[in-house]
């Protein structure tokens, strides 16, 4: 999942981000009333980004609640909602601790982690 | 009619054309009690309702607020700003607690397969066993992460622990935390203990005490090579 390997140096530590973030993933799905878990390796996984000044991918990043360190999963643990304020933006909602995200709904407008230019390839 | 026979349509199961083709168009069994506990997560409860004051009571709560006197909201100073929770609060909350009732061993068993999965791609594997390979394997899985692995203590000063065997959900500094196949939950402390962990026939032997870190911390820090002591 961590597409931008940068050197081969951090490459144990992705191969760690990766397990974690599927290990979340499988604990929310085999108890879905029990977070504990999931919040667990959510937290290790950003302690140790945090600790090395790595990146997660964006996609990767907008699915971690920011506050309580959920995964955020339509639907189970989150709700997206299409608002209009002036201009449209969806509204992400963490049921669990209720942290609002915004994200504007613009036209042609493209993010540059979207851009094939960003990518390095190695 | 028609009525009854939508009704009818709506409690069956997919048409068995559908179910032959599952494969392809990638649908999935739900796990037994996902939907279950997923309902009772989401659907709403009249509990609110049932707790409403009755209309007569009214009057005197709305007496009873006007005279309360606004408090004016405490300084927070700069820690208003922050978004996210303090360590503290964290703690608090309990957030990270796992619930210890209805916890069964066979729950696990995917995460555990999950981990074999991340270990085999991150050692070399069984092909070579020279010495150099098994000893970079070992400094690799000091670095590597030990949830969901099956976890024996093989020494201890405190002798209930021994032999204990489960499957690791939370390491913390000081802790390891297992499930037993016994659906037990037990925390195990690192220091004076020695753990096991088996991989592909070779097993690995952790001394706890020289391992109290961080789980997070572990992959950064350096570990010096130490004369092995005894308990
Ligand atoms: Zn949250």
């Amino acid at each position: 999942m961590a597409k931008k390997k940068g050197s081969l140096v951090h490459k144990e530590i992705y191969q760690r981000i990766n397990f974690l973030y599927q290990a979340a993933h499988q604990a929310l799905t085999t108890s879905p009333s029990d977070l504990s878990l999931c919040r667990f390796y959510i937290k290790t996984l950003r302690a140790i980004t945090q600790r090395q000044v790595l990146r997660l991918h964006p996609y990767m990043k907008r699915s971690i609640c920011k506050k309580c360190c959920v995964l955020l999963v339509p639907g189970i643990t989150m709700s997206v909602r299409i608002k209009a304020n002036g201009e449209k933006y969806s509204e992400i909602t963490c049921l669990d601790c209720g942290k609002k995200c915004k994200f504007l709904n613009r036209k042609n407008y493209q993010p540059w982690f979207e851009n094939p230019e960003a990518w390095m390839t190695v | 009619m028609e009525f009854k026979s939508n009704r009818e349509a709506l409690y069956s199961g997919l048409p068995s054309s559908l179910q032959s083709a599952s494969n392809k168009l990638g649908i999935k069994k739900v796990k037994d009690g996902f939907l279950k506990t997923f309902l009772q997560k989401t659907l709403y409860t009249d509990k609110k309702k049932q707790q409403n004051v009755p209309l007569e009571h009214l009057s005197v709560v709305s007496e009873v607020l006007e005279c309360q006197p606004k408090k004016a909201k405490p300084d927070l100073g700069p820690r208003k700003k922050r978004k996210t929770l303090t360590n503290m609060e964290r703690k608090k909350l309990k957030i990270f607690d796992i619930k210890k009732e209805d916890q069964k061993y066979e729950k696990y068993l995917p995460l555990h397969n999950l981990w074999k999965e991340y270990i085999k791609d991150l050692l070399c594997g069984p092909k070579d066993k020279s010495d150099g390979c098994l000893n970079n394997d070992a400094q690799k899985l000091l670095k590597a992460d030990l949830h969901g692995a099956i976890l024996t203590v093989k020494k201890s000063k405190c002798p209930s622990y021994i032999h204990t065997t489960g499957i690791v959900l939370q390491e913390t500094r000081n802790t390891f935390k297992l499930i037993t196949k016994e659906n037990k939950l037990k925390c195990i402390p690192k220091l004076n203990s020695i753990f096991a962990i088996e991989d592909s026939g070779i097993i690995y032997t952790i001394y706890g005490n020289h391992f109290r870190v961080k789980a997070s911390e572990r992959a950064i820090r350096k570990f010096k090579s130490k004369a092995t002591v005894d308990l």
